[in-house]
Parts: structure tokens; sequence; C-alpha cells
């Protein structure tokens, strides 16, 4: 059964059209990346699937019910979000962020800590947990609102679908933490996550992604594996760049060269 | 110090401030006169005069004063939660402006007519009202289909507080002389009027809000990450914000109400707390209710000696007290990870 269900989907919450007749399905342990360019409308297409922007066509399942039927907390036991950008100014400690992250849940102060700790040794940020969020890099406040949103479908709750929605996540990570990310990513949708994520960095993306969607303007210009979408014509189209792809040296997938 | 060990020195602290200030006043009682006054004032027989200063005068006034600075405070650390701002206010939503303008009215078109205890009690119902009704038009602008934006709900509360601030200056502007003079002093704030049915108002308003508010401790924690992330984290908001907008409304307007408008409390003593036991609502919620008690009951304390035997208004006095205090946690905010 698919975890997520986007059936034709058109969002307009400010009038003009932001997304129009986008159709995805995912099932469970799908990693599928979006690509695209600035204000093509990935950022708008997590909304829509978080819930945040209201629907003008189409519909959205998430398992085997409509988005809008379930109630907030138990959407939350099932998907997480990481936001493009975070704003949170008061001076938090690391492990109380994480924390916030355990607020859908009723497991018990003690599962709750555990899995905090979890998640900080995996985003290896076990060390800065007494500290103030306000004070960290930006790189350690990305690791520490990634941990946040582990912590909040780290496990499986009865056999619900577990799906992650996340932004941008390398954003601000050095080449090592980029790495581990993907690891873990990797690791979760083998557990039977289900994974969404925007990211710029094709060739990251090609090595963790099974699909890829390519949006511009608003329209669901190429979907399909990544060998599919990954062209030079689908980057000439969407981006306006010529690209060369080549494969791979190691395993043959494809990589972006720019220039 | 951990958080849980703040809260409970501020609930150690609070009897010791109640305590000084029901020993503090025209006559010093001893710390054991004020026991004895206090077991004796619920013997109806007992007439000695500790006994019929605690009970009469002191208690419904020490209890009062306690009673509204735990209201504003917790009001201003749910405000300063709701808006993401440390520097939010209880007055912010119009609320403050709006009772001005009310009791202002209720001073001018009945003062005359109507004093004593009837006086007082119908400014306290205009002020009530009139916070009430500011709160209502601050909420409807801000309220859209896309739900309540807190950012426009704080320049509407702005434009609001200005135009009731223009509303009261016109009405002084036409009074004569000792209107003008009992308005001015009804803003300064004061807890002189405090008797026991206005004492048992305060205590029912009080109760509801300590124990409601806190229920919203979760939802305000995931709200400082911002609406969207709070909403993923399964927080019903718009909900969360309606309830409490209507709580702090209900808050603020009683405690204006029965003590005028008392500034500072409401934001500074949130900010304190919060800089000591960082911004869990779990413990900023109670921390501040205990630590405004606290404060006012001080400060109302030493109103009543400061310039004995005339009272000043408790509003200059939290100032005083409060403001060193303030400017010097700012000084050491780096410490306390704010930036």
């Amino acid at each position: 059964m698919a975890v997520l269900n986007l059936n034709n989907i058109c969002a307009a919450p400010w009038g003009a059209p932001l997304l129009q007749d986008i159709s995805l399905e995912l099932n469970a342990g799908d990693i599928h990346g979006v690509i695209g360019p600035n204000g093509a409308g990935k950022t708008s297409l997590l909304a829509c699937i978080s819930g945040d922007i209201a629907l003008s066509g189409g519909s959205i399942l998430l398992g085997a019910k409509p988005l809008q039927d379930w109630k907030p907390a138990e959407r939350a036991r099932s998907m997480a979000v990481l936001p493009q950008l975070s704003l949170l100014n008061f001076p938090y400690t690391v492990g109380e962020v994480v924390m916030l992250g355990r607020i859908p849940h009723d497991t018990g102060v003690r599962v709750d800590r555990q899995i905090v700790s979890e998640v900080l040794s995996e985003m290896d940020i076990q060390q800065l947990r007494e500290r103030l969020y306000t004070q960290l890099s930006g790189g350690e406040k990305q690791r520490v609102q990634l941990a946040r949103i582990f912590a909040q479908v780290w496990h499986p709750v009865g056999n619900r679908p577990r799906l992650i929605l996340l932004d941008e996540p390398t954003t601000a990570l050095d080449l090592s933490h980029q790495l581990q990310l993907m690891q873990l990513i990797r690791r979760l949708a083998e557990q039977g996550c289900t994974i969404v994520m925007v990211v710029h960095d094709f060739n990251l993306l090609s090595g963790i992604a099974g699909q890829l969607c390519a949006l511009s303007a608003g329209r669901q210009v190429a979907q399909g594996s990544v060998v599919e979408v990954m062209t030079a014509a689908v980057f000439k189209e969407v981006f306006a760049v010529d690209v060369t792809i080549t494969p791979h040296p190691g395993d043959g997938r494809p990589i972006v060269i720019s220039s | 110090m951990k958080a849980n060990q703040i809260v409970f020195a501020l609930a150690l602290l609070l009897p010791c401030c109640l305590l000084l200030a029901l020993a503090t006043g025209a006559v010093s009682l001893s710390p054991g006169e004020v026991l004895a006054g206090l077991r004796a004032s619920f013997d109806s027989q007992d007439k000695s005069q500790a006994a019929l200063i605690i009970g009469h005068i002191r208690l419904p006034r020490v209890a009062l004063s306690a009673i509204v600075g735990a209201i504003l405070a917790i009001s201003g650390a749910t405000m300063q939660g709701l808006f993401r701002n440390p520097l939010a206010d209880p007055s912010l939503i119009g609320v403050t402006a709006g009772a001005s303008v009310g009791a202002s009215f209720m001073i001018v078109a009945g003062g005359g007519l109507i004093s004593g205890y009837a006086g007082l009690t119908l400014v306290s119902l205009g002020a009530f009202c009139g916070g009430a009704v500011a709160v209502i038009v601050v909420y409807r602008l801000a309220t859209s289909a896309h739900g309540t934006s807190v950012a426009t709900m704080l320049l509407a509360g702005i434009a609001i507080t200005a135009l009731a601030g223009s509303v009261t200056s016109l009405l002084e502007f036409f009074v004569d002389n000792d209107m003008l003079r009992r308005i001015s002093l009804w803003r300064m704030g004061g807890l002189d009027g405090a008797n026991y049915p206005r004492l048992l108002l305060a205590s029912l308003v009080g109760a509801a809000l300590l124990l409601v508010l806190p229920r919203y401790s979760a939802a305000l924690n995931a709200l400082l990450l911002g609406e969207s992330e709070a909403r993923h984290l399964g927080i019903a908001v718009e909900r969360v914000k309606t309830g409490l907008i209507i709580w702090v409304a209900v808050g603020v307007g009683t405690s204006v109400a029965l003590a005028g408008t008392i500034a500072f409390v409401g934001l500074v003593v949130p900010h304190m707390v919060r800089m000591l036991t960082g911004p869990d609502h779990r413990w900023v919620l109670p921390g501040s209710a205990l630590a405004g008690a606290s404060l006012l009951a001080l400060a109302d304390a030493l109103s009543r000696i400061l310039i004995a035997p005339t009272e000043l208004p408790v509003g200059v006095v939290t100032a005083f007290i409060g403001v060193p205090f303030f400017i010097s946690l700012l000084r050491h905010r780096h410490q306390y990870g704010m930036q």
C-alpha cells in the first residue's frame, strides 16, 4: 500500500497558481528527490504534503486516509518535516530542542530520553547536548534540527506509515556530515521510512534517491528513476543550463558536471 | 542551578515576601504578631489590634497584590511565548489601553455622582469592558481566512493602543483638574481598593489562569520553533492561539480592572525567570507566577511605607525595584544565551 499518494494536486494560496497537476506515488522505504530552480515550487510541494498549504485541486492520501482527515497529533506521529529555515532564537539547550520532537508522543520520559540520546549520537552532536542552541554554528544548528525531526519518527507507531519531508537537509553541513546524513537516511528507508527531500546537490542525490521529480514553474517536468530524470535534456529544460552527465567512476550512477 | 530548583526557590521566596508584606505598614508587626493576627482574623471573637489590622486591612491587600502580580506575570510569559518575542507584553494586545479608556470614561461620566465602593466597582467594570472591546477588535483585525497572524496582531495592538491613548487624552483634555488627577492616579495603578469581594474575584480568575495556562506548556514550547513547526508537531495552532488570547485577555482585563495599570511586571518578570530557568514553559509559567506575586507584594508594601502616611502608586515602585535587577541581567545576557 502506498504511504503517500498525490493525485493531480494544484495549489494557489495567494491567487496565482504555485503548483499544477503534480502526481506522485510513494511506498514505504522510498527515497524521493525533488529538484528544480529557485521558485519552482519545491518548498510549496512539501508544504502541501505537510498540510500547511490548502489544495485548490486534486487530493493527497497519507496511508489509507485523505490527509485532511488526519488529526494533527496523529499526523505528527507519522510525519516529520524539516523546514528550509529555522528561526528559533530562544536559548533552549540542544537536548531540549531535540526533545521537542517527542511532543506528539506519550511514550514516557525514559523512552524519550533514550531516543534523544540515540539521535544525538547519530547526528554527531551528543557532545553539544547541554550547549545553548542560539550559540551554535549554522551547521550545528542544522544537525540539531535534523535530530529533532528524526526523534519525531524514530520508531514506528503501530503499523502507521512514517514519512519524513526534508527541505534542503544538507544546507550548511560539511562533507563528512553530509555523507553521515545520507547513510542515516538510507538506513531509515531500509526500516520502512518514506523520505521526500529537496536537495540542490544532484551528485549527492543521485547516490541515494530511488526516484526523482523535476519541477519548473509549478509543473512536473520530469518524473522517474535517477537515470531517466538526470539527463542533459531535462537540465536544459528545467535549469536552462548545459551540463554534462557522466557515469560515476565507482558505481556508474549519473553525475552532473555543470561547466 | 537547574530549572526545577529555581522554581522551588521561588516557591520558598513567596511566603517570605507575603509575611514581610503583612508585617509592613503604618504599624509594623513582628512575624509572631503577623502569624497570631492571621490565626485570630479567622476568629471573629478576637478583637486585638493585630487581628484587626491583618484581617481587615493587610490580608486582602497583600493577597490581592500577590494574585494580581501572578496573573500579570504568567500572562506576560504566555504572550512572550505566543509572539515568540521576549519583549512582548500583555498590554500588546490592546487590553491595557482599552481598559484605560473604559475606566477614564467611567470616572468622567459617573465619578461625580457615585463615590466609594460603588464608584470603584463601576470604574473596574468600565476598565474590564474597555479592555475586552480592545482585544476583540485587535483579534478580529489580525484574523483572516488563513488564520490569526501574530505579527498583524502586534501591529493592530499598537494601532489600537495609540487610538485608545488618544481617546483617553481627549477625555482628560475636557475634564476638570480633580477628575484629571483621579484618572492619572488610576493609571499609575494601586491596590488601595482591596477588599474581600475583589479578592474573591481575583482569586477565581487567578486560580483559573494558574490551572489552565500551564496545560499549554508543550504547545508554547513548540510554538517557539515557529507556527508551522508547531503544527508539524501535532499542535492545533489556531485553537491554541485563540485559547491563549482569551485567557490572557480575561486575566489582564481583571487585573487592570482591580488594580489599574501596573506596568513592568508582565514584561520583565517572565524575562528574568526565563534567563534563570531557560525557555521551557513548564518552568517559566509557574516561575513567573511565583516571582510576579512576590515582586508585586513587596512593591505594594514599599508603596505603603516609603512616604507614609501617603501611599505611592504601586506601578512607580515596581519599576524602581525591578529595573535595576533587569538591567543587571541584560548586562550579563550572553551568559544566558540571549542575543
